[in-house]
């Protein structure tokens, strides 16, 4: 797709990634790739936030493609990022350049660079054919079926229905209360059974 | 359990049970059988029938120890407050005529003709609740057989302790109606023991239970002689270990020892402390069989769709949802996952109530549009997808594969079976993970592919970053939803384009967040081993390896392992040969279309 503008947003996270890999190599090799924009910044999740969106609107981008920590971490974030920015929540894609990158490979600074630049570039490869989607919407009827009127099934039901929400509570036997109700007194406390 | 039938949003039905449920969140569909009461809305609970009614039959609320009547109420504070007629007891349904009850009912609250009913309901959400039932010793210490009368399981001594139960909370040995001067508990009764028809786990709560007993009878027969033959005693938690202290400090004499039983309720043991040789014989009283507790869960499973364990519990989504099933929108609560005490019950009501609760903050359900889609030009209908997906959130409808989104987790097994290339994972397709492979493999040299699932392996990548573990920088980590997603075809791709080496890594068994489904990418990997093998290569070469989302360690040792291995060129360079010619994806062949046949 080559009238993709993908943005790279390499972040330094201070000396996390900085201290180990040579962002300004990853920078100049990714360069070369052919994206609009390859953007570093010391905290991409702080400060460069800003910076994407205004680089979004600024450079015209469509895809963006974020070099920093774990997407277990931060991959909300920049979703939303792009969403405020306008782009498609599902056209960012990270690339994890800090857990998986510059503290497992902490005293090979030349090869963990080449590492770092080769997972951007995977991450353009894959961020070019990804699609914009929307999360699927389905009503929701606000009732709910409890199966078993034993404690658990007596507990959820009230819990539920003091929120003011419609609960049907079904039970196989003519009675609720469950095996509980056998009990003569529970432990630790001696209490009766409720 | 008063609240529950006078609460507005409470709608109780009793008598009723579920038999099958379709749809998804926001939109079940469940269908219910209504079993008859007899009685209808009217019923003041003035008791005139149960004076009328001469029928006696087994009391199952006291577990047989006692009789009932054909109509009846199983305890005093049942809810709701009617009564209901046994129409197995009832002689009026054995064609004998009786109408007592209907005779001197003034409300006319008595109905016989009543019959099944099915209804359907429609509900957002749904929390199985349906618990579990003590497991049936008979045969164990001579349970159930009639030379040893005096031998009883917790349960029963349960209902003989309460006031409100058959000896109105009297304790006496059922052979001589007499109080026992000694009584013995027998913990894990058919638990903890890999025979046949046994337990093989630990129902958890029933050492605690027979302490809580044991201190009760202490408290009102301090001279009653009390023993517990354990297999290790377990309480945990808070104020378990204390009860468990004071018993022994009450006299209560804990054994760690498996007793037998012989005439005369008389029980041989070995002494734990002067070991096997040394067998003592001790008559006592009552004999109380701790029984652990067993699933009830099967039929609800089945009619819910929601998977089975091992065990026969309820399966529970992962462990850190611990009340989640893998369908989204049904929950579970309470001793249907797993054996659990009325606290832990109620923490679960309480966190299944809450995940329902905040579905119901929003009009709709958001469900994530990371999942299957069907090439429609390519698909044939033939249907090996369907087979493929657990979560059956594929049919095959007008010689088409159509997906319920709604249903579909986006893990990605389907793509593997379909050999149109017609099924894909949105942003995880073929061609993106493809195109990863290309970029990463573009100097193949000693490279390391390794494919790591989203929730444990990928984390457990992560951890091993966080706790700074160090590894080769020639790893190149892929991301799938699920190992599954990581097709023969994907694999062969990777030699195909020069690498070395290969691992496939997903959550250990039993803890995938889709189900079983990294059985599958086991299946998948071993046959693609042997294949390597069979071809002449390394299988090692291919590793499938499970780490979890705490296995950092575990992480990089396997990437250490994997480094070890030494391939030379000539084998990258055959097996790069042999890969590269696998048969391309079949075609599916051009259907005449409408036009084509004049109509």
């Amino acid at each position: 797709m080559p009238d993709d503008r993908i943005g790279v947003f390499i972040c330094h996270c201070g000396t996390n990634i900085n201290g180990m890999i040579d962002c300004h190599k990853v920078n100049e090799k990714v360069s070369q790739s052919g994206v609009a924009l390859v953007r570093e910044h010391s905290y991409m999740c702080t400060g460069g936030q800003a910076q994407i969106i205004s680089d979004i609107d600024e450079y015209e981008l469509d895809r963006v493609v974020v070099a920093a920590c774990s997407p277990r971490i931060h991959e909300e974030t920049f979703r939303s990022v792009c969403s405020v920015a306008g782009i498609n929540p599902y056209l960012m894609e990270m690339v994890n350049i800090r857990e998986q990158c510059s503290w497992c490979h902490s005293y090979v600074r030349d090869e963990a660079t080449e590492k770092a630049a080769e997972l951007v570039l995977m991450g353009i490869e894959k961020i070019k054919l990804n699609e914009p989607l929307t999360p699927l919407k389905v009503p929701m009827t606000k009732k709910a079926l409890v199966i078993g009127g034993g404690i658990s099934g007596i507990e959820a039901s009230l819990q539920l229905a003091d929120l003011g929400h419609k609960v049907i509570l079904v039970e196989k036997g003519p009675t609720i209360g469950g095996k509980m109700a056998q009990l003569n007194k529970i432990f630790p406390d001696q209490n009766c059974s409720p | 359990m008063v609240d529950v039938g006078r609460h507005p949003n409470i709608e109780l039905l009793t008598m009723s049970e579920v038999v099958a449920a379709s749809g998804y969140i926001g939109n079940f569909e469940v269908l219910l059988r209504k079993h008859p009461r007899y009685i209808t809305e009217e019923c003041t609970f003035c008791g005139e029938c149960l004076e009328r009614c001469n029928v006696f039959t087994e009391d199952e609320f006291n577990v047989g120890r006692g009789l009932r009547k054909a109509i009846y109420v199983p305890f005093l504070q049942s809810v709701p407050r009617q009564y209901v007629i046994d129409d197995k007891a009832c002689i009026y349904f054995s064609d004998q005529g009786c109408e007592k009850c209907v005779e001197d009912c003034k409300k006319h609250a008595i109905d016989l003709s009543q019959t099944i009913e099915e209804e359907t309901v429609h509900v957002g959400t749904i929390i199985a609740a349906t618990g579990i039932k003590p497991y049936d010793p008979t045969g164990l210490y001579g349970y159930g057989d009639a030379r040893f009368p005096d031998v009883i399981t917790s349960m029963e001594l349960e209902r003989m302790m309460s006031v409100e139960g058959p000896t109105q909370g009297h304790v006496f040995r059922p052979s001589t109606g007499k109080r026992p001067e000694s009584i013995a508990f027998i913990q894990c009764a058919g638990s903890r023991s890999f025979k046949e028809g046994q337990l093989s786990y630990c129902s958890k709560l029933c050492c605690a239970n027979t302490i809580k007993n044991a201190l009760l009878l202490k408290e009102h027969f301090p001279d009653l002689e009390i023993y517990v033959f354990h297999n290790g005693i377990r309480t945990s938690g808070n104020r378990q270990e204390r009860m468990f202290l004071e018993a022994r400090k009450q006299g209560v004499i804990f054994v760690n020892a498996f007793p037998e039983i012989g005439e005369g309720h008389i029980l041989s043991f070995s002494d734990p402390i002067l070991g096997q040789e040394k067998l003592i014989e001790k008559s006592f009283d009552l004999v109380t069989l701790a029984v652990g507790l067993v699933p009830t869960a099967q039929e609800m499973s089945s009619a819910l769709g929601v998977p089975l364990g091992k065990r026969g519990f309820i399966k529970e989504d992962n462990q850190l949802s611990p009340t989640a099933t893998p369908t989204n929108g049904i929950y579970i609560a309470g001793a249907v996952g797993a054996p659990a005490d009325i606290k832990q019950c109620i923490e679960q009501a309480g966190s299944a109530s809450m995940q329902v609760a905040k579905h119901f903050q929003k009009d709709y359900a958001e469900l994530s549009p990371v999942i299957a889609r069907v090439d429609l030009d390519k698909c044939t209908g033939c249907g090996k997808c369907v087979k493929q997906c657990l979560f059956g959130a594929i049919r095959v409808e007008d010689k088409v594969a159509s997906i319920t989104q709604a249903l579909c987790r986006g893990c990605g097994n389907c793509e593997d079976a379909c050999e149109f290339d017609a099924i894909s994972i949105a942003n995880y397709t073929e061609e993106q993970m493809k195109a990863q492979l290309r970029e990463a493999l573009r100097e193949p040299e000693d490279k390391i592919i390794v494919f790591a699932c989203n929730w444990c392996s990928y984390a457990g990548a992560d951890f091993a970053g966080t706790s700074r573990l160090q590894y080769g920088a020639n790893t190149r980590i892929i991301k799938t939803m699920c190992s599954c997603r990581v097709s023969v075809d994907l694999i062969t791709h990777a030699f195909a384009l020069g690498a070395p080496k290969v691992i496939v890594s997903g959550c250990h068994p039993g803890d995938c967040h889709y189900l079983d489904n990294n059985m599958f990418t086991k299946k998948r990997v071993t046959r693609l081993k042997e294949k390597l093998e069979r071809k002449g290569l390394n299988p090692d070469r291919l590793m499938l390896e499970w780490v979890s989302a705490a296995e950092g360690r575990r992480f990089a040792e396997m990437i250490h392992r994997m480094e070890e291995l030494e391939v030379d060129e000539s084998e990258v360079e055959m097996s790069k040969m042999i890969f590269s010619q696998t048969k391309k994806k079949k075609v599916k062949k051009k259907m005449p279309t409408k036009e084509g046949k004049g109509v």
